[in-house]
């Protein structure tokens, strides 16, 4: 029995391990290369990317945007992200006019260029869930209460092998 | 075993801390730094925003067709907007800024701006309260945007400064009131029935113009960007 748990335990170890230097590399490898990751939070650029989809966007000059040009912009009121395509630019107002990627209805306002992160110049399929599932609220608390139940147990063995020491 | 097991939860809490370093983009937002693509009116290098527009109050009197139309007076005539007519510059270089009000009283028929310019005199018939710096030129009747001079400073060049990318531009009012007075003159007399909004027994139905124009250099032309009339 005891060989089973500890082979679970080695087991478990070792894919917590793997599975986090990955993370570690999707999260922090683009930005060493200038990109700057983004999860597809929603279906809105379906069928470019679809929901789940990492982008990956590079800073780009205003005078570089060109329609039809996908960028991902920040609102600077509330930090949020949104990736859209480019219908139009407006040069002299340093405006963008956009769209989703399924609908040639531009959005109700455009968009003031500072509000740009950059162009996305590629994508991975699926690799954006992890992130966008970090961000809502339920896998913060889940994962808050898994690492302090997990520092919990890790005190109470301790306890228990150190007052075994102490009695033998 | 405890070694592997600290680098293992150190880890995993990189790894869960680094997903938050991940953009989580939704659908679009509201930024506030743009304009509506329709309302933006743009001539050469020069944009502006309108929000707000002039209605008509208008009563029919029962038993009366919409030729017998009364104008209804002491009423603002800006329908929208929240009763004020706004503008945003968002132009990247300096550009002035001008408007002017005609409308029309009994006896006078508005046709090709030929009726009254509004001057703000004891013997107008529109009461209208103009924006923040926005001042009158006697001379020619426009109102001219210039900024306050600041205080141990000199004076700044007329009209709106340029509008850079890291600017957000915020609405400036033109126009914050106006209403036909219920005293109307023709040639400086009141000739307005209070009671009855009649002159002479005729109904009357006021026409309101506003014309706002602008121009970026000192040699050219102004330009008609807009202009705003009771319906």
């Amino acid at each position: 029995m005891n060989r089973i748990r500890k082979t679970v335990g080695r087991c478990l170890l070792v894919l917590v391990i793997t599975v986090s230097v990955m993370v570690l590399a999707i999260s922090l490898l683009p930005r060493a290369f200038g990109f700057v990751p983004c999860g597809m939070h929603d279906d809105s650029m379906e069928p470019m990317f679809r929901k789940g989809a990492l982008v990956l966007a590079k800073p780009i000059a205003f005078d570089a945007i060109e329609e039809g040009d996908v960028l991902v912009f920040s609102d600077p009121n509330s930090s949020a992200n949104f990736t859209r395509v480019v219908r139009e630019v407006w040069r002299s107002e340093q405006q963008l006019v956009t769209a989703s990627a399924s609908s040639d209805q531009v959005d109700p306002k455009t968009t003031a260029y500072r509000c740009v992160v950059g162009k996305v110049d590629r994508s991975i399929p699926f690799a954006g869930y992890p992130a966008v599932w970090m961000h809502t609220l339920p896998a913060k608390i889940i994962l808050a209460s898994l690492y302090i139940i997990w520092i919990a147990v890790e005190i109470e063995s301790y306890s228990v092998s150190k007052r075994r020491e102490t009695t033998a | 075993m405890k070694g592997k097991k600290l680098l293992c939860m150190v880890l995993s809490l990189a790894a869960a801390c680094s997903l938050l370093l991940i953009r989580d983009s939704a659908a679009w937002q509201n930024t506030n730094t743009g304009v509506s693509p329709s309302s933006l009116i743009v001539v050469d290098k020069m944009a502006f925003q309108f929000e707000g527009k002039l209605g008509s109050y208008l009563e029919y009197p029962e038993g009366t067709n919409q030729g017998d139309a009364y104008v209804v007076t002491e009423q603002n005539l800006i329908v929208t907007n929240g009763g004020r007519i706004t503008v945003t510059n968002h132009s990247t270089i300096p550009t002035e800024a001008r408007f002017k009000i005609y409308y029309d009283t009994p006896g006078h028929l508005y046709a090709n701006n030929a009726a009254i310019e509004y001057s703000g005199s004891d013997t107008d018939s529109l009461s209208v309260d103009i924006g923040d710096n926005w001042i009158l030129n006697t001379t020619d009747g426009y109102y001219y945007y210039q900024l306050p001079t600041p205080e141990g400073g000199s004076a700044p060049p007329a009209g709106f400064p340029a509008v850079s990318s890291s600017d957000t531009p915020t609405p400036v009012d033109v126009i914050t009131n106006l209403m036909y007075l219920d005293e109307l003159y023709v040639n400086g007399a009141d000739v307005l029935n209070h009671a009855d909004y009649f002159v002479g027994g005729d109904p009357f139905s006021g026409e309101v113009h506003v014309i706002f124009e602008a121009k970026q250099a000192d040699l050219v032309d102004w330009t008609q960007i807009t202009t705003w009339a009771t319906s």
